[in-house]
C-alpha cells in the first residue's frame, strides 16, 4: 500500500516535470535583468519548454497546460489577456502536427526546427497584438525577439536533455 | 475476420480519442479569443484578476529577482573598475560645475521665498514617497511595464508617479495588495503631460515602445530645441508637476525625441509619489473656502 503511494507520487513528480519546468520559464521570463535595451529583443521565454517537451514527450503538455501557461505568461507581462494563450496554442498545433517529423532527430535538426517555431510564434504574437491594438506594429522587434529566442535554444535543449535523461522517465 | 471485429471498438476508440483532442485544441483557441473579447469589454474585472495573480506570485518573483540583481551589480561593479580613472576625472569636472549651480540654487530659493512671501502664495502641498523594489521587468517588444513589491496596503494608488534615480519611470497602472504594474513612459500606451522648458511649452509624452519617446500635440509655433529639458506639467493633476523626464534628443521632420533621464532597462528601486494630498487640499479648499 505504502509502496504503491510512493511508487505514485514517483511517477507524479516525473510526469508533472515539463509543466513545472514550463511555469519555472514563465516566471524567469519576467526577472528584471538590468540590461539595457534588452526590454527590445527579450526572449519568449517558456517557448523553447513547450518545444522540447512536445516534440519528445507531447503527452505530458496537454492542451490545457498550453493554455494555462499562455493565460499565466499574459497576466505576468500586462499583455493583452488570451494573447500569448493563443500564440501559445498555435505553436503547439505547429509542433504538434511535426512532431512526428522532428522525434528522435540529431540536435542540429531539431534546433532548426526552432528557428522555423519561434520565427512563427513572434510572427503569429506580432498579428495577434497588431489585430488587438488595431494597428500595425513595428514588425522588426518581432525578428530580433525571435532570433534572440531561437539563439538561446542550445542553452535550455542542453538542459531539458538532462532533466529528459534523468528525471523524466522514458514511456515504457 | 475475427481479429477484424476485436480491433473495430478500439479503433474506434482511438478514432474517438483523435477527434476529442481536436476538438479541446480548437475549445481552447476559442477560449483564448473569449479571454481577449472579455479584456476589452470588462476591463475591471481582468485588472482585479491581474492584480490577485500578480499577488500571488509577488514573493516567488521577489524570491528570483534578488540573484538576478546581485549578478546584474556585480558585472556593473567589475565594468566600473576598468573606467574607474576617467570617470573619477569626469565626476570632478560635473561636482564643480553642480557648485556653481548649487551657490546660484540657493540665491534663487532665497529671491523665491521673498517673492513668494509678497504675492501671499500658497505653495503645492508636499508629497510623500514609497520605495519599491522591481520583481518584474514584463517589458518585452510590444510592453513595456515593470511589477514592484508595494502594493496598496503600502498606499499605492492608481495614477501614481514612479521614479527612478534620475528622473521619472511611469506611473502605477494596476495595484494588487503587495504589488503594482508600472507603465513605463516608453510604453505605447503611455501618455504624460509635460512641458518643454525653458519656453514653457505643453506637450505630451508618448510612448512608441522605443528607447526614446516622442512629444505630442506640441503648438504648431513652438521653437523646441535638442538639449532642452523636459519636466512633468502636472496638467490632469494625478502627476506632481516639475517631475525630470529628460531632455530633447532629437527634432527630425516635426517629429521630436525625448532621451529620458532615467535608464528604464537597469530600474532596481522605484520610488513612488503619493500626490494625493493635492486633490484632498483642493477638495477642502472647495468645502471650507480659500484659508487666509
Amino acid at each position: 500500500m505504502t509502496d504503491r503511494f510512493w511508487q505514485k507520487l514517483d511517477l507524479a513528480a516525473r510526469n508533472g516535470t515539463p509543466g513545472l519546468l514550463l511555469l519555472a520559464m514563465t516566471l524567469l521570463g519576467v526577472v528584471p535583468l538590468q540590461a539595457p535595451l534588452y526590454a527590445s529583443i527579450a526572449p519568449l521565454m517558456p517557448l523553447a519548454g513547450l518545444y522540447y517537451w512536445i516534440v519528445h514527450r507531447p503527452d505530458l503538455v496537454p492542451v490545457s497546460l498550453v493554455f494555462a501557461i499562455g493565460v499565466l505568461h499574459d497576466m505576468l507581462t500586462g499583455a493583452i489577456l488570451g494573447a500569448y494563450a493563443a500564440v501559445f496554442l498555435l505553436v503547439y498545433w505547429l509542433v504538434r502536427s511535426q512532431q512526428r517529423v522532428l522525434s528522435g532527430k540529431p540536435f542540429l535538426m531539431l534546433w532548426g526546427g526552432f528557428f522555423v517555431v519561434s520565427g512563427f510564434a513572434c510572427l503569429t504574437e506580432w498579428t495577434v497584438i497588431s489585430l488587438a491594438a488595431g494597428a500595425l506594429m513595428p514588425l522588426e522587434p518581432a525578428l530580433f525577439r525571435s532570433l534572440f529566442t531561437a539563439a538561446l535554444f542550445p542553452l535550455w535543449g542542453w538542459l531539458f536533455l538532462q532533466v529528459h535523461r534523468h528525471f523524466v522517465r522514458m514511456p515504457a | 475476420m475475427t481479429a477484424r471485429v476485436l480491433n473495430r471498438p478500439v479503433a474506434r476508440l482511438a478514432a474517438l480519442k483523435a477527434a476529442a483532442h481536436r476538438f479541446s485544441l480548437g475549445l481552447f483557441l476559442f477560449a483564448a479569443i473569449g479571454l481577449m473579447m472579455v479584456g476589452k469589454v470588462d476591463t475591471v474585472l481582468v485588472e482585479q484578476v491581474r492584480a490577485g495573480v500578480a499577488d500571488v506570485v509577488s514573493p516567488v518573483l521577489d524570491g528570483f529577482s534578488r540573484p538576478a540583481a546581485t549578478l546584474a551589480n556585480a558585472i556593473e561593479d567589475v565594468n566600473e573598475l576598468t573606467r574607474l580613472r576617467q570617470e573619477n576625472a569626469a565626476l570632478r569636472r560635473e561636482n564643480e560645475a553642480l557648485q556653481q549651480y548649487q551657490a546660484l540654487a540657493h540665491r534663487l530659493e532665497a529671491e523665491n521665498e521673498t517673492l513668494r512671501g509678497l504675492m501671499n502664495y500658497e505653495p503645492d502641498p508636499a508629497h510623500s514617497f514609497v520605495t519599491g523594489r522591481v520583481i518584474a521587468d514584463n517589458s518585452g517588444p510590444f510592453v513595456r511595464t515593470i511589477m514592484v513589491n508595494r502594493g496598496s496596503q503600502h498606499g499605492l494608488a492608481e495614477d501614481q508617479a514612479a521614479l527612478g534615480a534620475r528622473g521619472l519611470a511611469g506611473r502605477v497602472v494596476q495595484t494588487g495588495d503587495r504589488a503594482a504594474r508600472i507603465l513605463l513612459v516608453t510604453d505605447l500606451n503611455s501618455r504624460i503631460p509635460v512641458v518643454v522648458e525653458p519656453l514653457r511649452h505643453r506637450a505630451i509624452l508618448g510612448g512608441d515602445n522605443g528607447p526614446q519617446p516622442r512629444l505630442l500635440y506640441l503648438p504648431p509655433e513652438s521653437q523646441v530645441h535638442v538639449g532642452d529639458r523636459i519636466t512633468t506639467s502636472g496638467h490632469g493633476g494625478a502627476l506632481p508637476p516639475g517631475l525630470p523626464v529628460g531632455t530633447v534628443a532629437a527634432v527630425e521632420d516635426g517629429v521630436v525625441r525625448v532621451r529620458l533621464f532615467e535608464d528604464l532597462g537597469r530600474l532596481e528601486y522605484v520610488r513612488l509619489v503619493d500626490f494625493e494630498p493635492y486633490f484632498e487640499a483642493a477638495r477642502l479648499r472647495s468645502v471650507v473656502g480659500h484659508p487666509r
